[in-house]
């Protein structure tokens, strides 16, 4: 913790210098949440404010935390270049654009879809959407399955899947997982450990 | 449906979720639940998201705008902003949490689920938008574009142009 009880003394930057870091990410990077995660990793290693040890701790640690990853850390990030603030102008920094865009658009696209000459193309739109939650979990899936013993990985997932299509209820099925997991943790704990990092946690 | 509903909802997906589109499947149920037609809402949310830059998991507030206008846009935002300040307590427990087997077996569980929960609402998506030929075929251009790391944007313009050209 050693970098970051001093980042809370001593700031590694102003909280202005991180709201127009992550602005700037907020506004450019289309792509998902990869897009973001490199142009924050090319923030943070340009100036200085994480090595790559502690970027990648902290991108574990925001992977394991419930809710969109990224912004579990931008809270890290900008807490460790300047405390409380640095976390609110790293959320504000990445939030504010991204969201005015949205809805901006959200706004445009439900004025559009009013007019029957745009039914058409917003079908095709519709149908590319469902491709790219396909194309989506193919990736989740490949990612996920990378480091584990394939086929028993692959075993439950289906044992999953067929959970969820007859029971149709995620949050019950969510409720299995975890219960089967602490019956039977030698089953589900597959994950090759990572080798310590010497990042932000390390005494 | 109601803004508590809305932000309990989105809470809810939020918090089982681990980013992504993986908040989709509970999503889906909650909305079905709700009585709205949840595949062409998250659909047509999906479609806006994903034009737009930051994270994937901002298809939320698309869903809340259209189900609530901007006031359900705000109680959307507001209910995503919640389960990640969980990262600071985490970080204090992470060390001990990872030596436990139980913990490690069960996040893994949880990851699996979601996965596998993704590739049917996924496919429950598909099943509502390709149901003509335009439909399937974008949804095919879809899977490849992405798989092949083009750009979103080039897929919704490609749709639009396909789309205008058809009628």
């Amino acid at each position: 913790m050693q970098r970051m009880s001093k980042s809370h003394r001593v700031p590694l930057a102003p909280w202005t210098e991180v709201f127009t870091a992550f602005a700037r990410i907020g506004l450019t990077s289309f792509g998902g949440g990869s897009a973001t995660v490199s142009a924050m990793r090319q923030l943070c290693l340009r100036k200085r404010w994480l090595t790559e040890a502690e970027f990648i701790s902290q991108l574990v640690l925001s992977r394991l935390t419930p809710g969109i990853s990224i912004l579990a850390q931008v809270i890290l990030i900008g807490r460790t270049v300047c405390g409380v603030r640095g976390m609110a102008a790293g959320l504000a920094g990445l939030m504010i654009p991204s969201l005015t865009i949205t809805i901006v658009l959200a706004w445009g696209y439900e004025l559009i879809s009013a007019y029957p000459r745009a039914q058409v193309p917003l079908h095709a739109v519709a149908g590319m959407a469902a491709g790219f939650a396909i194309s989506l979990a193919i990736q989740l899936f490949r990612d996920i399955m990378r480091p584990v013993p394939f086929l028993r990985a692959t075993l439950i997932f289906l044992l999953f899947a067929a959970l969820g299509v007859w029971l149709n209820k995620p949050l019950l099925v969510m409720g299995i997982a975890i219960a089967l997991a602490l019956i039977f943790p030698d089953v589900f704990d597959m994950v090759p450990q990572p080798p310590k990092t010497g990042g932000t946690n390390e005494p | 449906m109601s803004l508590e509903h809305l932000f309990a909802t989105v809470l809810m997906a939020n918090l089982i979720g681990f980013g992504g589109l993986s908040s989709l499947p509970v999503m889906r149920g909650e909305l079905e639940t709700a009585g709205l037609q949840a595949d062409s809402l998250l659909l047509h949310s999906l479609a806006v998201a994903n034009i737009t830059p930051g994270p994937n998991g901002l298809y939320l507030v698309v869903v809340g705008y259209f189900v609530a206008d901007i006031q359900g846009a705000l109680v959307a935002i507001l209910a995503l902003l919640l389960p990640p300040v969980l990262v600071l307590p985490l970080e204090k427990a992470r060390s001990r949490l990872l030596h436990l087997k139980r913990f490690r077996a069960a996040m893994f569980a949880l990851s699996l689920s979601v996965v596998a929960l993704l590739a049917i609402s996924s496919g429950s998506l598909v099943l509502h938008s390709a149901t003509d030929t335009l439909g399937f075929a974008m949804v095919c251009a879809g899977t490849v574009l992405l798989l092949c790391r083009a750009p979103p944007i080039l897929g919704f313009v490609l749709a639009l142009t396909v789309g205008w050209l058809v009628s």
